[in-house]
């Protein structure tokens, strides 16, 4: 236990579509950041539950301003912002457990927004906000279910189902549909709310799987999907591979981003670590026509194990590192210097110089931690570690049943 | 017609298979692109029209391959030695049987996990389900082929107006089933006496299949069976 600023670092970041907001899961807290005032609001200092985070989902609606966690300890927190006299404050509304452990979590976009669960069973639960006092009974009822077998298979909340562990669940825009990919490598695409019904299916090699997955509109709206070695896909609503582009030698991609720069551009950031090396990846795409065309990429060397990227609607770009000392970092994007950079062939003199003024480490000064206890370090690393890692070395063995040749191989990977 | 070389005691294998395993099968990354000739020969760039989900050791779909000719019929098993016999009796059945037997086909594959990645939206006319495993634990409930989830996914597959036909001896499976079947909005219970007096393939699937037939054998005579159509 320490007291003090040094020491925050950041394992999870999450931006807001349309507002400049950045959440932020740390050593000391979950914070809510506004990037235009530097404003620094705290929405909960428990250091327990922040080792625990799985994911952060902020709601569309502004009024009121919604979170969701998930966590490992199976549960899911939801916090309402309340706005009284220019004082922000963030209340906790909602707590609710699971029976399997959530993997992503987001909210809806209707007006009476709901959260969907994505669990590690491979099923979608739909959470409404509104019934706040449902948590024991719900209990009770679950408990009855039991008895019963007939509705054992699917928990009545649930509203699509997978084989395998579910890993990345979006809206689009419009929300009249849920994205849904897990292992398996299927990414299906059902209205919402009747998810019975299926649109399509985005389906590639199921060796790889995907690891985000969002959609964005340019000229029309696309589903972009990232996997797990270094694919990045563009699909069609009909579940059409539009793009398919490699970044060789990637190692394991860990988190990605987008910035729609304007109607045709979209930039696509993402960070891969493997043994000997971490990169931070920025590629740009063109879309003419309803064609998609890959432009240009720009590779910068991370010093350390980068755990979450993230693009504000400013076109900043965010990004973390697990290590105490490396902390939250902030790339500001000039546009025109990196095209220019790429287009002339002179990728890495130019850009290792702008990097220089590019990239900034976050004040922590500014975040207001008097009086707070922030959890130790090393705990809090072990932990964090031990999430996203673990989450690896899962892939990995998926990809070593590939080589599998009838005996058991337990590989000790080095990360 | 000579006699079968291939015999069912060569290929012995489990009951039972997991289908959650995460065991790697190689599935086609494009449902519209599949070539299916290695597997039908005669079926050039059609689509199949039905598909036996759990063939088990292949025998409704050699009985149906007779009787209805322009049809095209695939049979998905996971167990691997019950796939390769049903492949080994098929490549005999069609050299022994001049030009016939060229409608039909079968793969090795999880079809519970990788159904879509073999049929594109609305391609199929017909599946059949026939004596799934009973999974009679409560803990493999979800290890059971017909589901919510596996609902949904063969809705995707098969045309509207298609239908799912499922049979099975044992009571307690039928009836999960039917509650699946019942909960799912896109599934409409067909009447039993109407399907009785109309539909041609019934009697097939009553009669013809390898389990059917081993239940004659041993004298047991009630079969549970419904047929569902797709809204």
């Amino acid at each position: 236990m320490y007291k003090g600023t040094e020491g925050i670092c950041a394992s999870l970041i999450e931006s807001h579509r349309t507002l400049p907001i950045l959440v932020l899961v740390t050593n000391v807290g979950l914070l809510v950041f506004e990037v235009n005032s530097s404003k620094w609001s705290w929405v909960s200092k428990d250091i327990n539950l922040m080792e625990q985070v799985v994911c952060v989902a902020i709601s569309q609606q502004t009024a009121p301003l919604r979170l969701a966690v998930v966590t490992n300890d199976k549960r899911l927190l939801v916090f309402e912002n309340q706005e009284d006299d220019s004082k922000d404050s963030w209340k906790l509304q909602q707590t609710r457990f699971f029976r399997k452990r959530p993997c992503a979590v987001i909210f809806s976009c209707e007006s009476n927004s709901k959260i969907l669960v994505a669990d590690k069973s491979g099923l979608v639960h739909v959470i409404s906000l509104s019934e706040e006092s449902q948590s024991l009974p719900w209990l009770e009822q679950r408990v009855e279910n039991e008895e019963n077998f007939l509705s054992k298979d699917e928990d009545d909340d649930s509203c699509l189902g997978h084989y395998a562990t579910i890993v990345a669940v979006t809206m689009s825009m419009n929300g009249e549909y849920v994205i849904t990919g897990d292992r398996d490598n299927k990414i299906r695409v059902s209205e919402y709310p009747n998810t019975y019904n299926i649109y399509s299916f985005c389906l590639s090699d199921p060796h790889f799987f995907v690891t985000r997955i969002w959609t964005c509109v340019l000229e029309q709206e696309w589903l972009f999907s990232v996997h797990h070695n270094g694919e990045m896909k563009v699909w069609d609503w009909n579940g059409k591979l539009k793009l398919r582009h490699v970044h060789s030698a990637i190692g394991f991609l860990v988190d990605a981003s987008y910035h729609i720069y304007d109607h045709h551009t979209v930039l696509v950031a993402s960070i891969a670590y493997s043994c000997n090396y971490s990169w931070l990846w920025i590629v740009k795409y063109d879309s003419l026509r309803n064609e998609f065309q890959f432009k240009t990429e720009f590779k910068l060397d991370l010093p350390d194990v980068p755990s979450s990227v993230r693009f504000d609607t400013m076109g900043q770009l965010w990004f973390s590192f697990l290590k105490e000392g490396v902390g939250i970092h902030k790339v500001i994007i000039n546009y025109e210097e990196l095209l220019l950079n790429i287009e002339n062939n002179s990728v890495s003199s130019n850009t290792e110089k702008n990097n220089k003024w590019n990239i900034f480490q976050l004040d922590t000064n500014s975040i207001p931690v008097k009086g707070i206890v922030g959890s130790s370090m090393d705990n809090f690393e072990a932990k964090m570690l031990w999430n996203r890692p673990k989450m690896l070395h899962d892939m990995r063995k998926k990809e070593y049943i590939l080589e599998w040749k009838g005996k058991k191989r337990r590989t000790e990977y080095n990360l | 017609m000579g006699h079968f070389v291939t015999s069912k005691r060569d290929f012995r294998a489990r009951a039972h298979s997991n289908p959650l395993n995460d065991a790697e099968f190689l599935v086609p990354e494009d449902p519209c692109s599949v070539d299916w000739s290695p597997f039908i020969p005669d079926i050039g760039t059609r689509s199949i029209d039905f598909v036996d989900l759990g063939c088990g050791y292949g025998g409704l779909l050699c009985e149906l391959s007779t009787a209805f000719p322009e049809k095209y019929m695939l049979g998905m098993e996971i167990r691997d030695r019950v796939a390769s016999y049903c492949v080994t009796k098929l490549e005999e059945l069609r050299r022994l049987n001049n030009g016939k037997y060229r409608n039909i086909g079968f793969i090795r594959t999880n079809c519970m996990k990788f159904l879509p990645f073999y049929f594109p939206r609305s391609s199929v006319e017909k599946f059949f389900i026939c004596f799934p495993d009973p999974h009679f634990k409560k803990k493999k409930h979800r290890q059971r082929l017909v589901s919510l989830r596996f609902l949904s996914e063969a809705a995707y597959c098969l045309q509207p107006g298609g239908m799912i036909y499922i049979v099975t001896d044992v009571e307690e499976l039928f009836h999960w089933m039917n509650h699946q079947f019942a909960q799912h909005p896109l599934f409409l219970k067909k009447e039993q006496h109407v399907v009785m007096q109309q539909d041609v393939l019934l009697p097939y699937l009553l009669n013809h299949t390898d389990e059917a037939q081993r239940m004659k054998r041993r004298g047991q005579e009630t079969q549970y069976w419904n047929v569902f159509q797709r809204k």
